[in-house]
């Protein structure tokens, strides 16, 4: 149990006591959140977008500009606990590759991009059952779990997303309630 | 836009509209409807037809239908959000945002502009606009039943209904042939069946659910949902497109709304004068013969008063404004409000509580799929109480289920156990295992300590006294919340689901937007504030046709009986004007 578990266990045996979390960590999930590191890593989040959704024959994360939507969605609509974990998640992605890899994350091979991003997706299973409830009441989203969120809002519901890799009935003009259908079916991209 | 679009039904010409938003136009009108949601837009059409110069008056600002619906052809990616509210729109609209999404939320007040009084949190949601809510509305509709109007008197909680169905019934025929209301006909005698277009039909896995239900419980049926929206083409309007969009506005007049349906009707009569921006403040009371005079209204722009005269005045600004119009307009004659001598306005508030059920998943079907987005889903009408069989030991009343089945989409999946890249990718895009969500709509018990009154001090930018809003729900509907949980899951245990969990979300008041009750109908003046024709026991040429007139709420959605009162209403106070009555 490394650090952080250790004082959410505290956290639920003791009712929470936000005192005794530390100073620096607080001020880290509330400070004014740095937009510009956001702007100026776009090409990072394109990255680790690609990895969570690759093309493949069907357009993947970078065909839809995700990074763009994401960095919009983070701004306009996360919580600061989601703003700074996010960007504080992609500083510690960028020195993880250089202290594994010993280069930026862009940088890297896929296969090695794929295992940082495995690095920060087992970080995330930390916590489960009411530890984990506990956990992103008080520390918000885990990085892994804001990117993936942003960036599957953000492709699905993009054109490229919604038409190229779902499926997209902008006026279906009728509805049809049960009909068989073939095993590669896409799932439709709106409800 | 496509050819879709030109070709769409549903451009009611609003021809003979007069635009009233000047000072030299007239100033007396045979008839002045106060609000133009889904209420007052009945009222104005029926008035209009009828032959009466009728005065529209709408808080907010003009909506023309189709014209004024800026994201009704908008596509996901082009909202810069993508339809997920923002953290500024959220901090200043904290109770909007509830309900409100980047498609639709110029359809809902700014809660900085127009703040309230919650004594416990009450979310008042409101849309400041001509044709009000009824552009937003769940257009679900079911007609109340004699269980329903005969409930007060049987358990003594509230004021009797001074009607029965069979006051009623001719009336709800009346607006359902106009509304087109999608749904079955299905002989269930305490949720009547209404005049339908044909229904939209159910999924596989909800025709699997009603099966299965119907195999196993006696009184327990699974039916289409009864919604107002058009199967097929209606009065000029629709068909429905199947998109599941209407929050923000139909272009194709697939739903009935005032923008759609009764306002346009009422402007082709050419007998129509709307004035938007027009808050009323008082209802003026002519002390001599005690009949009110017409309206005083602040102009929402200049903040200018003015004063407009008829000879009948329907109140529909929708419960909680109309309450506080009419404790508004005090007199020597009224001190406590108009027409309030038996002391019950703003007492009584109620709202249907919602939000507490199950949803399960089902292993089948993996072949079968649907195209089209309906605007509606399916529902369990009351099964609780309904006769000595039915009798729940621990409430009384009841709830209906709405319910859906959908196959998991990536909203779903995303949110699961499950890593990333190519296996991901295509769980995401391929339909996933079927779900059925199902949600109770309960009745909530008259209580007169649930009140709406005026803030003695605060006032609003247009100097009007804050609405302070006392509500909470009692151990009733409490208990009801318990019961329509574990029987939702029984349900889906009993048509095979797995993974099945229950849910509350929000027990708090105003959550589903159904404000009622605080100028209730009833036989006895001392008891109550309207007649058994929505007319004011002491005030003869006012009627009240919005939610407030209820004194009870029953478990249905319910706009349509607020429509059919209203049409009702109006043919009274129609043939007491032609006698002289009024």
């Amino acid at each position: 149990m490394n650090r952080k578990n250790a004082i959410l266990s505290i956290f639920c045996l003791t009712g929470g006591v936000v005192a005794t979390y530390s100073g620096w960590e607080w001020y880290v999930l509330y400070k004014t959140p740095d937009f510009r590191y956001l702007d100026e890593n776009k090409d990072l989040i394109a990255d680790l977008s690609e990895i969570i959704i690759p093309r493949t024959n069907t357009p993947g994360a970078k065909d839809a500009k995700v990074q763009e939507t994401i960095i919009a969605l983070i701004k306009n609509t996360g919580d600061r606990k989601t703003q700074n974990n996010f960007i504080e998640g992609l500083k510690s992605v960028e020195s993880y590759s250089l202290s594994i890899f010993k280069n930026p994350f862009i940088l890297l091979s896929t296969p090695q991009q794929n295992e940082v991003l495995m690095h920060f997706f087992k970080k995330s299973k930390n916590f489960s059952g009411n530890l984990g409830k506990a956990k992103n009441k008080i520390l918000g989203k885990s990085f892994f779990e804001i990117l993936k969120y942003y960036c599957t809002v953000a492709f699905c519901t993009s054109e490229p997303g919604a038409t190229g890799a779902l499926s997209y009935d902008y006026i279906p003009g009728k509805y049809n309630g049960c009909m068989q259908v073939s095993a590669d079916q896409r799932s439709w991209a709106t409800k | 836009m496509g050819d879709k679009i030109n070709n769409m039904g549903g451009q009611q010409k609003p021809a003979g509209i007069h635009i009233n938003n000047n000072g030299q136009q007239e100033q007396t009108y045979d008839a002045i409807v106060v609000g133009s949601g889904i209420s007052g837009g009945w009222a104005a059409k029926e008035l209009c037809e009828k032959g009466l110069k009728t005065l529209l008056l709408e808080r907010g600002r003009n909506v023309e239908h189709i014209k004024d619906y800026p994201t009704s052809m908008m596509r996901p990616w082009d909202f810069a959000d993508r339809m997920e509210i923002s953290q500024k729109y959220k901090a200043e609209n904290p109770i909007q945002s509830i309900v409100a999404n980047e498609g639709s939320k110029h359809f809902f007040v700014n809660d900085q502009q127009h703040p309230y009084i919650q004594q416990n949190p009450f979310y008042w949601i409101r849309g400041y606009q001509v044709g009000g809510r009824s552009l937003t509305w769940g257009r679900q509709t079911y007609r109340l039943s004699d269980l329903d109007f005969e409930a007060n008197l049987k358990d003594g909680y509230g004021e009797d209904w001074p009607i029965r169905y069979q006051d009623i019934s001719s009336w709800y025929d009346y607006v359902e042939k106009f509304v087109g209301i999608s749904g079955r006909a299905e002989g269930i005698p305490h949720l009547p069946d209404g005049i339908f277009l044909p229904p939209m039909e159910m999924n596989c896995i909800e025709t699997h659910f009603s099966e299965k239900i119907k195999a196993h419980f006696k009184e327990r049926f699974v039916i289409h949902g009864r919604v107002a929206n058009l199967s097929k083409g209606w009065g000029g309007r629709g068909p429905c497109q199947y998109r599941n969009l209407c929050d923000r506005g139909c272009p194709f007049g697939g739903y009935f709304s005032s923008n759609s349906a009764t306002i346009p009707f009422a402007a082709a009569t050419g007998n129509l004068t709307l004035r938007p921006h027009a808050i009323v403040s008082q209802i003026i009371l002519d002390e001599q013969s005690g009949k009110a005079r017409g309206v005083r209204i602040i102009d929402e722009l200049t903040k200018e008063s003015r004063e407009f005269f008829a000879r009948i005045i329907f109140l529909n600004a929708s419960t909680i404004a109309t309450t506080s119009i009419l404790l508004q307009s005090v007199s020597k004659r009224f001190t406590n409000g108009l027409g309030n001598s038996s002391g019950q306005i703003g007492l009584n508030l109620m709202d249907h509580h919602s939000g507490a059920g199950a949803s399960g998943e089902y292993d089948g079907y993996e072949n079968q799929y649907y195209s089209g987005r309906r605007p509606t889903g399916i529902y369990i009408p009351r099964f609780r109480n309904i006769n000595d069989q039915s009798r729940h030991p621990n409430f009384i009343r009841g709830y209906g289920y709405q319910a859906g089945g959908q196959r998991t989409d990536w909203m779903g999946i995303m949110n699961a156990d499950n890593t990333f890249g190519e296996s991901y990718k295509n769980e995401l895009t391929k339909p996933g295992p079927w779900t059925m969500w199902m949600g109770a709509w309960g009745e909530c018990l008259p209580n007169p300590a649930n009140t709406v009154t005026l803030d003695p001090e605060r006032k609003d930018s247009w100097g009007l006294p804050l609405i302070n809003i006392n509500f909470s729900y009692g151990e009733n509907e409490r208990v009801m919340r318990q019961d329509a949980k574990e029987s939702a899951a029984e349900m889906l245990e009993v048509a095979g689901f797995r993974k099945i969990q229950t849910f509350d979300y929000d027990f708090t008041g105003g959550t589903t937007v159904h404000e009622m009750g605080t100028a209730r109908m009833g036989l006895n003046p001392k008891t109550s504030v309207l007649n058994k024709f929505n007319q004011m026991h002491d005030v003869k040429n006012v009627f009240i046709t919005d939610g407030s007139c209820m004194p009870s709420g029953g478990c249905q959605n319910p706009s349509l009986t607020y429509m059919a009162l209203t049409a009702r209403a109006c043919d009274y106070a129609v043939g007491e004007l032609k006698k002289n009555n009024l």
